[in-house]
């Protein structure tokens, strides 16, 4: 029988896009979630100018990491329950490429959009400009990577009842190196230092979960489905 | 019609275990091919689990699955759909459109007018656009068995159907066993689950588990 590989692109692009659009309560939660957490921390601090100065670039990127890490999770988790993970695994297409796809659509429809609130919450908190724009490129960048590592923990706890405890355990120690970089690049910017070394790490760190990271997922979604 | 090697589903020695439970210990079957092959059996007996391990979603522990001849993994994997008793259709998405990326993904025609025509068939076309999560049981059967009535589904070598009748209303039964005589004269084999005590199929063998 003929097999057309474009349709199978063009259905996971459009199951994918529609789940997300049509469950968009995850978005707006993860939104709140951040400005809580913005809103919040200057109020702890106080209101001296020169301790948010100093911590402002890391609330606003504790922000945007605690409030993405709940919905990693959940890549896998609803197609597994109904039914769809088995679909993907009947599919001509290989697992790991339909991860891949599944991980670029999660990255480029719910992560991305995140990108436009760095700047506001940035203005927000005094943040420079220079910094922000810099911001903008390690979160687009960095944030492929926590998608991928989140794809990966995801995968592993798919059989396991209590998933959402492990799985911010999982990806938090995994996510080190990204952190590392992306802050490097921020302080090398700061200090008047050449940033593109910590960001060619950072790319390098994101190239390297593109590649092992669908092989690893598609190996623990095999293994929940023919456990 | 007469069976070759190629056209063969055969179990040998199969053991399988899931857990600390054995459910097939030295299982031998043949299965009728083409034909419809009826697998009964208390609950608990395996029945799913005999249908899941032929369509590779469990790994037996022993013994040779022969799939049509030697018909490797994946041309298997194209070869046959597995209906499970509970829907695999997503929540979120309309009737329409769950079908539509079903076909999608296994690389067929993207059509829309042959899912009309197989939901108009089963007799809820009305509600193509309603959420599934918003339709009842025997909708959502309906609209998971509407999957067999492609031209594509006629053109594979197997289906395997897990208590396909349940949930499903006379008219829908009807139509199923219309849908599955006419895959039969095609050729086609069917591994069917089911409690019912009568079977209105003419060829058919009874596997009991």
């Amino acid at each position: 029988m003929k097999i057309n590989f474009k349709n199978i692109l063009i259905a996971l692009v459009e199951k994918e896009f529609k789940s997300y659009l049509r469950s968009i309560n995850n978005f707006i939660n993860m939104i709140v979630f951040m400005i809580a957490i913005i809103i919040l921390f200057p109020l702890t601090v106080g209101p001296s100018e020169e301790k948010l100065t100093l911590v402002s670039n890391a609330i606003v990127w504790i922000a945007l990491i605690v409030s993405i890490i709940p919905t990693l999770d959940k890549i896998y988790i609803s197609d597994y329950k109904n039914g769809w993970l088995e679909q993907y695994y009947y599919s001509p297409l290989l697992l790991e490429i339909i991860i891949l796809i599944k991980c670029f659509v999660f990255w480029f429809f719910l992560i991305i959009p995140l990108t436009i609130f760095i700047p506001i919450f940035s203005i927000l908190l005094n943040i420079p400009l220079l910094i922000i724009f810099w911001n903008i490129i390690i979160f687009a960048i960095g944030s492929l990577g926590f998608c991928l590592i989140g794809s990966i923990c995801s995968s592993l706890t798919l059989g396991t009842k209590s998933n959402n405890l492990i799985s911010p355990l999982l990806i938090l120690p995994l996510a080190i190196p990204i952190f590392i970089f992306g802050n490097g690049v921020v302080e090398a910017v700061k200090s008047n230092y050449d940033p593109l070394p910590n960001l060619y790490l950072l790319i390098t760190v994101c190239l390297i979960l593109l590649i092992i990271s669908p092989l690893i997922s598609a190996y623990s979604i095999k293994i929940a489905l023919t456990k | 019609m007469k069976t070759t090697l190629k056209n063969n589903m055969i179990l040998k020695d199969i053991f399988l275990t899931r857990g600390l439970k054995t459910i097939f210990s030295s299982l031998n079957i043949e299965f009728l091919c083409p034909g419809l092959n009826i697998i009964k059996g208390e609950n608990g007996s395996g029945k799913t689990s005999l249908l899941m391990m032929i369509s590779t979603l469990l790994q037996e522990d022993r013994g040779t699955i022969i799939r049509f001849g030697k018909l490797k993994k994946n041309d298997w994997l194209n070869e046959h759909i597995l209906i499970k008793q509970n829907s695999s259709l997503s929540d979120e998405l309309t009737i329409e459109e769950n079908l539509k990326i079903w076909c999608g993904l296994k690389g067929w025609d993207l059509n829309t007018d042959k899912i009309e025509k197989s939901l108009k068939n089963f007799g809820i076309l009305k509600y193509k656009n309603f959420l599934v999560s918003e339709c009842s049981s025997g909708i959502k059967k309906k609209a998971e068995l509407s999957k067999l009535n492609f031209d594509e589904s006629f053109k594979l070598k197997c289906w395997l159907l897990d208590e396909p009748l349940n949930h499903l209303d006379q008219n829908g039964k009807l139509f199923l066993k219309k849908i599955m005589d006419k895959f039969i004269n095609m050729n086609g084999t069917i591994l069917q689950t089911s409690h019912e005590k009568k079977i209105n199929h003419k060829n058919f063998k009874i596997i009991k588990l």
